[in-house]
């Protein structure tokens, strides 16, 4: 495909709106939008702005209410995917629909394999695949079958699929929410590949540090409306996280000073065997966690953070080493005890082991301390505290959207969160696991979760934060350690490392 | 040596039943929908299969109307399946639905619970000119009817039906069916056609206990011969390659428990090889962890027998899949169809 210089924007929305009469929500309230071709358009916003229901009119999902849709100058009547498809709009969800079993190729191709004496051609659909992998600098290997692949080649399938369908506009819904850093630094690079192919894209994120990394123009949308519309370079973070929010937000939470107290957590000499998603496992791990501090510990993903989170958890049995809570052992304890002990866990994934998605909100607000006094008496729940517990946790969070007997799985992300801490904290705990607490979460969201901490630890609670993300890092912590390989390198004092320093650390397990 | 080439010979007549149902099987499941009313299309394929031939006095076309009648089954799920039906709950009821139904009807019209043997001769055995006289393959192809040929040329043909372009989009709408439909194929015309496919090999299957080699119907005719070609399926892990060793596995072992009865070992004993088969190819299956995750597919795929409700907003499709793509991993929560239902 060559650039087309014409005059006509790839895609032009003109006024479109969508109520949903059902919950009375006016989704998108007006939405006009111009992408030009060749152009990286990021749509940003908090949580439930609208985004995705704006990219489900276009896909057909939804039906607007009113306004139109353009696609090179011309008025378009979306029906269906298929109908999208065919005006050239391809779309890549958060979650990938690919079978499992076929190859890449099988994968790209499916719908329009390439025959031979009416048999599937796969030699033929694999050098097509790699021709078109070529072409658009997506390198891949067209043979592999696609459920051997990590995420971010799996994504890579994705994009190829829609480009194998000849999509000039590519609509990217939270690409880097599953993917490694390095994996989103690759996305990025392919993104900024493709516009410079002519081929315009759709960057839906709240990361704002990649958006500013990926896009010419930054659109910013809040309550169904386009509130912001910037060029690349003109906008700083805080500029557009004031746009998506509407207020002023603390992107760099307060830390408030003083020494940390006496010693709460021990680990020592642990070793433990990787995860099963292929982490490095650990090795000869150990620190000490004291009262009133956050011990942040950074590094890239699988580096042995999730083994030392569930280790101290009682999920994960160690091969070696001593975990103690206050001088107690703890080594090898079931995930109850080291509960009630008083260490919280606010898991890293939230769907499936930090909350119960077919259960009811009050459920889940007290499915860890059942046991406790708090919640059951001679082994029979009292269902009026666990009412009680949940209508008061929803108003201090402030879940929206919730009410104690409803299941939790409609939830948006940063609800769920709010649960998983209010339960956490809720107990008066004495350490508290905080595993990538704020991944996938939007910036109001981000801000709550990083007060729930900071007051936690105001408390006197010993935090153990893990983050991928630097800067949450540096904002929240005392000391700071990295994770390089299923080694703990530090901690530092939080003022002895900067950014440049821990990454390298990141990067190369020691400095330069 | 006679006697082991005429096991052979009962080995390969037992198995061709169990074949067809296992064909029928691989095929359902592969379309992504755990067909557990296999062994009613073969009772209901053996019935009508005989009541036609007997009525038109020709086989063949007895064998074409067991065919329609196993495919009528296969609409009907396919049918459920659009409506929403549990599929696994219709399956065991038109199980039991089917056995009742020719029990009433031989009771009522053709005078008698045990046996109905009308004025038919079963299919004659095709024989080879040079071959038949031989020693040794002349008695091993002896009583083979074109219907156990047919079985194995099926087998080849559904091989070949996977590579190609509707092949691999039924195998597409099974294993993924949000990424068939994202793709453009037709989910639940695949499924119909699929489920009506698996119904008239099914119906053929029964054909043959009746029509092809007996010529007559009795009670319970398929004899649990459809759930052991649900289990000779999941031995061959679906694969048509390995579906006929697997098929011959549950034939052989019957065919070896009535050689044994023969030779004065008690019959409760040899009665129990074929089921004990089907036990430890299960057992088999269950330890195969790939196996066990495939088989938990498609039962979300086709049933709704859970013990809590699932999720409120299931994803947007045609095919009311349970997941995406396993290898997805777990997702951050976020926007992604949420965004509308505060």
């Amino acid at each position: 495909m060559s650039i087309v210089s014409s005059e006509a924007p790839r895609l032009e929305l003109r006024g479109l709106r969508k109520y949903f009469p059902a919950s009375g929500v006016l989704a998108v309230a007006d939405v006009s939008l111009e992408v030009a071709v060749g152009e990286v358009v990021a749509l940003i916003g908090e949580n439930g702005t609208g985004k995705t229901t704006l990219m489900n009119l276009l896909f057909g999902v939804h039906h607007a209410d009113a306004g139109e849709i353009l696609i090179d100058g011309r008025p378009v009547v979306i029906r269906d995917q298929q109908d999208a498809i065919a005006n050239g709009l391809g779309m890549v969800h958060q979650h990938f629909e690919l079978v499992p079993s076929f190859t890449v190729a099988q994968n790209v191709l499916l719908g329009r394999e390439p025959r031979k004496r009416g048999l599937f051609d796969n030699a033929e659909a694999e050098r097509r695949v790699a021709r078109l992998a070529e072409e658009t600098g997506l390198a891949i290997d067209p043979s592999r079958r696609v459920a051997d692949l990590p995420i971010g080649t799996q994504q890579r399938v994705e994009i190829l699929k829609a480009l194998a369908a000849d999509a000039r506009l590519l609509i990217l819904d939270e690409p880097t929410a599953v993917l490694t850093p390095s994996e989103a630094d690759e996305l990025v690079a392919m993104v900024r590949a493709l516009a410079a192919t002519g081929r315009s894209v759709v960057f839906i994120s709240h990361k704002l540090p990649e958006v500013q990394a990926v896009a010419d123009r930054i659109v910013v949308m809040r309550k169904g409306r386009v509130v912001g519309d910037l060029r690349r370079g003109n906008a700083s973070d805080a500029e557009l996280a004031l746009l998506m929010v509407g207020r002023e937000v603390l992107l760099v939470a307060d830390r408030n000073e003083g020494a940390a107290g006496r010693p709460l957590l021990e680990v020592s000499g642990a070793v433990a065997p990787p995860t099963d998603e292929g982490g490095s496992g650990l090795r000869d791990v150990g620190f000490t966690l004291r009262s009133h501090e956050v011990l942040g510990i950074a590094g890239v993903s699988g580096n042995g953070q999730d083994e030392l989170i569930e280790a101290i958890a009682g999920l994960r049995p160690l091969d070696a080493g001593q975990v103690s809570l206050e001088g107690v052992g703890l080594t090898g304890s079931s995930p109850a005890r080291v509960r009630s002990a008083g260490i919280a866990h606010i898991a890293a994934d939230r769907m499936h082991v930090g909350l119960n998605l077919d259960a009811s909100l009050e459920e889940n607000a007290a499915s860890t301390a059942y046991r406790s006094r708090r919640f059951s008496r001679w082994g029979v729940v009292r269902k009026g505290l666990r009412r009680r517990f949940a209508e008061r946790l929803i108003a201090d969070y402030e879940v929206r959207g919730a009410s104690p007997t409803r299941t939790v799985g409609s939830l948006s992300g940063g609800n769920l969160q709010k649960i998983v801490i209010g339960r956490e904290l809720s107990g008066s705990p004495k350490v508290v696991l905080a595993n990538q607490p704020t991944r996938g979460l939007d910036v109001g969201s981000i801000e709550f979760v990083h007060r729930a901490l900071s007051a936690a630890r105001r408390d006197g609670c010993g935090v153990l934060l893990v983050s991928a993300e630097l800067d949450e890092i540096l904002a929240l912590s005392d000391r700071i350690a990295v994770m390089y390989n299923g080694e703990l390198i530090g901690p530092y004092d939080r003022f002895e490392v900067d950014r440049e320093r821990l990454g390298q650390i990141m990067a190369r397990g020691k400095e330069l | 040596m006679n006697a082991f080439v005429d096991f052979l010979n009962s080995g390969i007549r037992l198995t061709t039943p169990i074949l067809f149902a296992a064909i029928a099987s691989m095929i359902s499941a592969r379309a992504g929908v755990l067909n557990l009313a296999i062994e009613s299309k073969v009772l209901a394929g053996a019935f009508v299969g005989i009541l036609v031939a007997a009525g038109a006095q020709n086989t063949t076309v007895g064998v074409v109307a067991a065919a329609g009648a196993g495919a009528v089954i296969g609409l009907l799920l396919a049918f459920a399946d659009r409506l929403g039906v549990d599929l696994v709950v219709l399956a065991i009821g038109l199980n039991i639905l089917v056995l009742q139904l020719t029990v009433y009807l031989m009771r009522s019209y053709l005078g008698g619970v045990g046996t109905f043997s009308p004025d038919l001769d079963p299919i004659p055995p095709i024989v080879f000119p040079g071959l038949s006289e031989l020693p040794v393959v002349g008695p091993l192809l002896a009583r083979l009817n074109w219907i156990v040929y047919l079985g194995f040329v099926l087998v080849v043909l559904v091989a070949l039906f996977f590579r190609t372009r509707s092949g691999r989009h039924l195998i597409a709408v099974g294993e993924a069916p949000i990424a068939a439909a994202s793709a453009g194929l037709p989910v639940a015309r695949t499924r119909l056609w699929a489920l009506v496919a698996a119904g008239a090999i099914a119906g053929i299957g029964g054909a043959y206990l009746s029509v092809g080699d007996l010529g007559l119907f009795t009670r319970n005719m398929s004899g649990d011969r459809g759930w052991i070609g649900i289990t000779a399926a999941l031995l061959a892990l679906n694969r048509p390659a390995f579906i006929l060793p697997a098929a011959g596995v549950f034939g052989f072992a019957s065919a070896a428990s009535i050689r044994l009865q023969q030779i004065d070992v008690p019959a409760n004993l040899t009665q129990f090889i074929p089921q004990g088969a089907a036990f430890v190819a299960l057992v088999l299956v269950g330890i195969r962890s790939t196996s066990r995750d495939d088989l938990t597919r498609l039962w979300r795929n086709s049933s709704r027998l859970r013990l809590r409700k699932r999720l409120r907003n299931p994803p947007p499709d045609p095919a009311r899949a349970s997941s995406a793509p396993s290898g997805a991993g777990s997702q951050t929560p976020d926007e992604h169809d949420r965004t509308t239902h505060h």
